[in-house]
């Protein structure tokens, strides 16, 4: 049976991904909620995410994983093995 | 209907004859669709219309909800990169020999350490890595870093624990202790960074002297990578050479530079 493992985008489809979860990016370039661009979505260790330091998504209930190597193993690491 | 089916309804693709498969977004783009050896199936949303890309959007969703995780490219080869290193049998050893004789942060700390030595190894930039684990672990994290990149766990913290722990009046305490110094002021060890002038590496230099002196170390071994770092190690050398004994002891490997320098006891001249 097809089994979907891992969905990968590229730096130029970040914001297709975000705009799926209901984000956009503000003129900071802070990624935020699309419904009140007031509230930045945030890391669970409580950062902001940069456009370009958003590395991606995992269920939980959403959350957001931003690029540093530190973040990725904690955050996703068990995922891709 | 369920989401692969939607997706393969969206992309005309049959995907109910392929196992286990990654999809790859891939925005700005030619094609709109391409299959890598049916392992990948490669969708430039772009060349949707709004409707379709709506629908792709929420099939994402739903793939996330079903636990799955969406990542991005280049993060994705650093993760898989570095569970490769981490996996190994060696990164595992050290690991389980440290574990519980340092705290979890600095464990968690070495482990990263592994991961950058090889990749350095290995020739690739680790510029970027090591400005990460800075940012998140500070000074600490740093010394951590550069001790293991320069062999220390192996040939000093390790072998400290080992012979401490030999002694029959061995206490935990005793090798935490020493292992504090080591790892807050790393008096063994000095390494010379780009991003200071060398008045102010031979002012730390001087200190660490001092501080290793009170310790009752004689031996600092100062470490540079690349021409600027030799030149300043060369500098500091010549600006030191009356409070040191003669000649250091100079190792190279690669583009690595050691100065191995005795300090000389208050009453030698």
């Amino acid at each position: 049976m097809a089994k979907l493992k891992i969905v990968s985008f590229n730096d130029g489809a970040r914001r297709f991904i975000l705009e799926s979860f209901g984000k956009v990016v503000d003129k900071e370039n802070y990624v935020v909620e699309k419904s009140d661009p007031s509230q930045r979505v945030l890391t669970p260790d409580g950062d902001g995410i940069r456009l370009e330091q958003f590395a991606g998504i995992k269920k939980g209930s959403e959350v957001f994983i931003k690029s540093d190597i530190v973040s990725l193993v904690r955050l996703a690491g068990e995922l891709v093995k | 209907m369920g989401f692969l089916d939607k997706l393969s309804s969206i992309i005309k693709v049959d995907l109910s004859k392929l196992k286990n498969f990654k999809i790859s977004i891939l925005s700005g783009l030619k094609f709109q669709v391409y299959i890598v050896n049916n392992k990948t199936i490669q969708i430039n949303p772009d060349k949707y219309p709004l409707d379709q890309q709506k629908e792709l959007q929420d099939i994402l969703k739903e793939h996330l909800e079903k636990g799955g995780l969406i990542i991005q490219d280049s993060s994705l080869s650093r993760l898989e990169q570095f569970n490769q290193i981490d996996g190994s049998i060696q990164t595992q050893a050290t690991l389980e020999y440290f574990k519980g004789k340092i705290p979890a942060q600095d464990l968690e700390i070495l482990r990263y350490s592994i991961y950058l030595k090889s990749v350095f190894d290995s020739g690739q930039s680790v510029t970027e890595i090591k400005q990460q684990l800075n940012e998140r672990f500070g000074d600490r994290g740093r010394n951590i870093c550069n001790l293991y990149s320069e062999g220390y766990f192996g040939t000093q913290i390790r072998p400290l624990y080992d012979s401490l722990f030999n002694q029959p009046n061995f206490s935990p305490e005793k090798f935490t202790q020493i292992y504090e110094l080591i790892v807050t002021e790393s008096p063994y060890a000095f390494f010379v960074s780009r991003a200071t002038s060398r008045e102010v590496v031979l002012s730390e230099v001087t200190r660490k002297m001092e501080t290793s002196r009170k310790y009752g170390i004689k031996n600092i071994n100062i470490h540079g990578i690349g021409k600027s770092n030799e030149e300043t190690i060369y500098f500091i050398l010549k600006s030191i050479k009356d409070k040191i004994l003669q000649p250091p002891e100079i190792l190279r490997k690669g583009e690595v530079v050691v100065a191995k320098i005795t300090i000389k006891d208050n009453h030698q001249n």
